[in-house]
């Protein structure tokens, strides 16, 4: 069954949306584009959607094509027209407060236990999934998720110096 | 109405962000994400995480006994590296293999 999507609910998810892009992106433009990216394939999608939930869906749409930019970007880089591209797209220099921000991923990861290390870059940057993490590792695939749970918590309370939801908590919602 | 109830676990919120899930678990986490904003900040927050450490894999490979302990992790799998299919060249370095 196809479902269309209306302009009316599209507009009612757009500032939230944005929102999300903005917290993915940090950055305004590249927060513009990526909402842009992501109503042309929900549109262009539009009969794969459900009619269930259209601000999830947006928000799964939005999640892959933001991941897909930063690989593509990595192995091509980004073209686009000096006329069309905003001034701050044509600096090559990373604002100081982005590097600092790499800076701490970066030292944060190095100082995480070797096998967090280790499960991150399978899953994360050679792109296993957890079954083949799990066959790679010789343990369940419980262990992997639940490793890489524990290991992405321990990261991001050292980036940012706060605790996380802790590990396993049960977030109950009524539907 | 609808009285379901789910139970996500942070672990679930994790799974969402890797591209982990699927059937009943995906619409459970979905419909979460959809009506809170606050566990939805956690799940960006892990994709963000995650194009992060993706952008940074060369500077975070430089790390040769990170790039040792994976390489031979993924030595001892199936899995092929990224996924790449890399041409086998012959002796000359210019024919590609049968």
């Amino acid at each position: 069954m196809h479902n269309q999507i209306s302009t009316a609910a599209l507009s009612n998810c757009l500032p939230a949306l944005h929102r999300f892009a903005l917290q993915l992106t940090r950055n305004e433009d590249r927060a513009n584009d990526l909402v842009q990216d992501c109503v042309e394939r929900a549109l262009r999608k539009s009969h794969l959607f459900d009619g269930a939930n259209l601000r999830s869906w947006l928000f799964t749409i939005c999640r892959r094509v933001f991941l897909n930019q930063i690989r593509s970007a990595k192995t091509r880089g980004v073209s686009v027209e000096l006329d069309d591209a905003p001034q701050g797209k044509l600096s090559t220099v990373e604002s100081q407060e982005q590097i600092m921000h790499y800076n701490d991923v970066v030292d944060a990861f190095e100082r995480l236990p070797m096998k967090d290390r280790v499960i991150i870059s399978l899953v994360v940057i050679e792109g296993l999934k957890y079954e083949e993490a799990a066959e790679t590792l010789g343990v369940p695939v419980g262990t992997v998720r639940s490793r890489l749970s524990r290991a992405r918590n321990r990261l991001q309370e050292m980036v940012e110096g706060t605790p996380v939801v802790a590990e396993g908590t049960q977030l109950a919602s009524v539907v | 109405m609808d009285n379901r109830i789910d139970l996500i676990t942070r672990q679930d919120i994790d799974a969402f962000a890797d591209g982990e899930l699927d059937g009943v678990r995906l619409d459970a986490v979905l419909r979460r994400l959809g009506g809170d904003d606050q566990l939805l900040a956690y799940a960006f927050k892990a994709v963000r995480t995650n194009a992060e450490i993706l952008s940074l894999k060369k500077r975070l490979y430089s790390d040769a006994e990170l790039k040792r302990a994976v390489k031979a992790a993924l030595s001892g799998s199936n899995v092929i590296l990224n996924r790449k299919v890399i041409p086998l060249k012959s002796a000359d370095g210019k024919t590609p293999c049968a």
